[in-house]
């Protein structure tokens, strides 16, 4: 990307001034029981200029990359700010300048051409088709996308990130003996990176695929969930999406400037002391996590934001403004997911920090309830009411693994059910497949161990 | 602008041609977007964007290939046909894909051609004032307010083509009620409309929704489990028949052959009561599109008429490989046929149940089982809306609730982009602490 181009800008940029060239590519193949039903690519780039006055942001872009655009959002920024001020007088003063320093990913994209995709979905969806021909369908997902960004900012920071991702996924169906079909998704492969560094061939992931069909034959014989609070086992698979969905939005500092119970609670113990939660930056014992950010959106280096220390609320995820509000010291959690987007506070890597227990002595403990094992939707509140949707699960009698279970939903209020831990295992499971969705989506990683706690689980 | 879009589509069906396309079908469009945003009760962000869009979709042989890309000159046309060309090449042979055949030439405009920037400041600042006089407890998190203009054009090598001008206002509000350090749970509206005539607090749900999060702020969990009714806003409404069209008669669903009303057409599915269509040339409607994304123009399209199955949402593509027909919509712009209840009448119905105002919950699995929590709700006794609920989840089976509506209620809300009522269903499980 043209980075020199935006760099010869830096000395133009006046007061607070975030001048990004942004370009979004991505691929996907849709296989829907042998039939091709999406073989597409994409590809958006654009110019965005935002520029903060008085308390109040301007924000204009531009589809492409011409230098000669570069003017027009600079001034179409400014002159949005000006219309709030011009209305509203200045109510807040410049934000204090941080310093910027020049980071650069090292990155240079190695996108897998759509053929590559293609081939390996329909290896995939052949393998299924002959081996297992008594599934009402299949559906095989394969993806890639990446991110690339320069950024210049007034205060002097200067950035280039590529954040790639590439995920197969899939999903199978089956037909019960009373005729009813049962579906089960799941994720064979993937996280951040680029295709090529992810896969090697599709025979490596018919292991998964088999095991995928194995669960799905005893789901086909599962029963309902019996509706009320049950002591449950989350497998790590599920840890991540609690520490986004239940706890992580409630610390974003936009919403707990718009009145999440969070904002009550720092300094407090929030959770059992097994519970420790951090939003990464980048950098997880010294692997590099699926969304590695060095430096945001607003041009911020970003640091590690230690939400939950020990079961205590620690600190929130911050943008410039949020942090200069709190008093509090910037995270770098400012991202925009296209050209067209202004930063928002948003989550990078979210994880519920391992412990020291095994998974199979948490099973033990349990005389009845249930080990959940798959995931699908999930949402948040400002209350930290969560729930997300249970795809696959078994039931726990004795302390020992009974028959599987249908679909099913499990809430409740986040901090609460924190207090409930009792058990940390000593896994770790990252993933970073989905969309978070906040006014706009965004690639996020999620993470942790699995986790014994008491949970509101939907039913009969 | 329009000459702009139409000399960028003929360049990019040439170049297709020329790249050994036997079919294609381009969409080009500009889009210009004003937006003004309030954080946490203040205005804070102003935000214009343009976008031009180029979609092509190439067959080669009946293989598919599709490229996108946001930009028009003569080298991202040419980039952009030799991507989509060798992607078709790529993928496999399907009769099932054809280009539209051709519908002529069209050109429809409607809604606003110039935002009023100021005039929709001046609504917005009305609109936060009145908040803060009427409902002093809600606190405003988030408001997005947006001016969409799109001009596109739909070009295809059987020679249709269509452009539209649209543009209408978007409001999505997000707030809460609060007191103190208590919070409710996050609560919102949206709408569409193409004028600034009326005072935002005064368009379709928004005072009910307002005055409502003010008595969420204290709230009691459920105790035990129980069945019974639940009264159904029309937002919500719009979330479950969204999943049951979804699972039902989506193009996905049929042609995997796991739609369990696949096999229903001309059957009864709901109670006799409920009729339903996808209906986008309804005047009620502001920023629809008049064309199907395959080409064809759109009309009304019936889903259930008084509770027997008339009609799927099969696409072009669709309908070809299911051997049925071809919908004149594929979905969205839903209208139901009002009921004969007043909000009242049906309120007066309940001896136990739950005023459910948002769902949130896992999707549904296909045969309708699902559970979730019921959002910025309330318990019904007796006829009387009683206290806020919190940590309840409802859990039934979305087919059977169809065949279980207790009562529909007699006025229609109109959001902008749906015409739904309040619905009364039967036989759902509350459980709570």
């Amino acid at each position: 990307m043209q980075q020199d181009m935006l760099a010869a800008y830096k000395p133009k940029l006046a007061g607070h001034t975030e001048l990004r060239l942004h370009r979004n590519s991505g691929r996907n193949v849709l296989i829907v029981s042998g039939n091709v039903t999406t073989n597409s690519s994409s590809e958006s780039t654009g110019l965005s200029a935002r520029v903060y006055n008085g308390g109040y942001w301007g924000f204009a872009s531009a589809a492409g990359s011409d230098a000669k655009d570069v003017d027009g959002v600079l001034d179409a920024a400014a002159r949005n700010a000006a219309f709030l001020t011009s209305r509203l007088g200045t109510y807040k003063p410049d934000l204090t300048a941080l310093p910027g320093g020049f980071v650069t990913s090292g990155l240079v994209s190695r996108d897998a051409d759509q053929k590559t995709l293609l081939e390996f979905g329909r290896e995939l969806d052949a393998y299924i088709a002959k081996t297992y021909p008594n599934l009402t369908a299949r559906y095989v997902a394969v993806r890639s996308d990446f991110i690339e960004k320069s950024l210049v900012t007034s205060d002097g920071a200067d950035s280039y990130s590529l954040i790639p991702r590439a995920h197969v996924m899939c999903q199978l169906s089956a037909e019960t003996s009373d005729g009813v079909i049962v579906e089960l998704y799941d994720r064979l492969g993937g996280g951040g990176g680029f295709w090529g560094e992810l896969f090697t061939s599709p025979e490596s992931l018919y292991g998964k695929l088999d095991a995928l069909y194995e669960t799905l034959m005893k789901k086909r014989d599962g029963v309902f969930t019996n509706a009320g609070v049950r002591d449950v086992v989350l497998d790590s698979e599920l840890a991540g999406i609690l520490a986004h969905e239940a706890i992580g939005h409630t610390t974003e500092a936009d919403l707990v400037l718009g009145g999440s119970v969070a904002g009550a609670f720092l300094g407090k113990a929030v959770a059992s002391e097994l519970v420790t939660l951090v939003d990464f930056a980048n950098t997880y014992e010294g692997a590099e996590c699926p969304q590695p950010i060095y430096v945001d959106d607003e041009g911020v280096i970003a640091s590690d934001a230690r939400i939950i220390e020990n079961g205590v609320l620690r600190c929130f995820m911050h943008n410039r403004e949020s942090a200069a509000h709190f008093n509090h010291a910037p995270t770098g959690n400012a991202r925009a997911y296209s050209f067209s987007d202004e930063p928002l506070i948003r989550m990078r890597n979210t994880a519920i920090l391992p412990g020291s227990d095994k998974l199979d002595a948490m099973i033990a403990s349990i005389d009845d309830g249930y080990y959940l094992t798959h995931t699908g939707n999930g949402q948040a509140d400002l209350t930290s009411e969560f729930m997300f949707g249970v795809n696959m699960g078994y039931e726990i009698k004795n302390g020992k693994l009974g028959r599987a279970i249908r679909d099913t939903t499990i809430s409740g209020v986040a901090f609460d059910l924190l207090k409930s831990v009792t058990m940390v295992s000593d896994e770790m499971t990252w993933n970073s497949s989905g969309m978070c969705g906040k006014k706009q989506p965004m690639p996020v990683g999620m993470g942790g161990p699995s986790i014994k706690c008491k949970v509101n689980i939907g039913g009969r | 602008m329009k000459n702009e879009l139409y000399k960028a589509a003929e360049f990019a069906l040439a170049e297709l041609k020329t790249q050994g396309a036997d079919g294609a079908e381009v969409t080009v469009s500009k889009q210009r977007t004003e937006e003004l945003n309030v954080d946490a009760g203040k205005f804070s962000l102003m935000r214009t964007t343009f976008n031009s869009t180029l979609t092509i979709r190439a067959l080669v042989g009946g293989r598919k290939g599709v490229f996108s890309l946001n930009a028009l000159d003569d080298a991202s046309v040419v980039k952009a046909a030799k991507s989509a060309v060798e992607s078709a090449l790529n993928s496999e042979p399907d009769d099932a894909e054809i280009i539209a055949d051709s519908i002529g030439e069209h050109d429809f405009s409607s809604g606003i051609a110039e935002p009023n920037l100021d005039k929709l400041y001046d609504r917005i600042d009305e609109y936060m004032k009145s908040v803060a006089a009427e409902f002093p407890k809600v606190d405003l998190m988030q408001i997005v307010t947006n001016v969409e203009m799109p001009a596109m054009l739909y070009a295809n090598s059987n020679g249709t083509r269509v452009f539209q001008q649209l543009g209408w206002y978007e409001f999505s509000g997000t707030f809460s009620g609060r007191d103190g350090e208590k919070t409710s749970s996050m609560s919102g509206y949206g709408f569409a409309v193409d004028d600034l005539e009326t005072p935002f607090l005064d368009i379709a749900e928004m005072r009910r929704i307002h005055r409502e999060a003010e008595a969420q702020i204290e709230t009691v969990p459920v105790s035990g489990k129980f069945v019974g009714k639940l009264l159904v806003a029309p937002d919500c409404v719009t979330t479950f028949l969204g999943s049951v069209l979804s699972n039902c008669v989506s193009t996905g669903s049929l042609i995997a052959g796991v739609s369990p009303w696949r096999d229903k057409l001309g059957e009864p599915v709901a109670n006799p009561r409920l009729s339903l269509a996808s209906d986008p040339l309804n005047p009620a409607f502001v920023g629809t599109s008049r064309l199907t994304s395959d080409g064809y123009l759109v009309g009304r399209q019936e889903i259930i008429a008084d509770g027997v199955l008339t009609g799927f949402l099969l696409s072009q593509y669709g309908a070809r490989k299911t051997g049925k027909s071809r919908a004149s919509s594929y979905g969205g712009s839903y209208v139901m046929a009002p009921g004969d209840k007043t909000f009242d009448e049906l309120l007066a119905s309940i001896d136990e149940g739950v005023l459910v105002n948002r769902f949130s919950g896992g999707s549904p699995a296909l045969n309708g089982e699902f559970s979730g929590v019921a959002k910025n709700s309330f318990m019904i006794r007796n006829g009387k809306i009683c206290e806020a609920v919190s940590e309840t989840m409802i859990s039934g089976n979305l087919l059977e609730m169809l065949t279980h509506v207790a009562g529909i209620g007699s006025e229609l809300i109109n959001d902008g982009s749906k015409l739904v009522p309040w619905v009364l269903f039967d036989g759902v499980t509350v459980s709570g602490k």
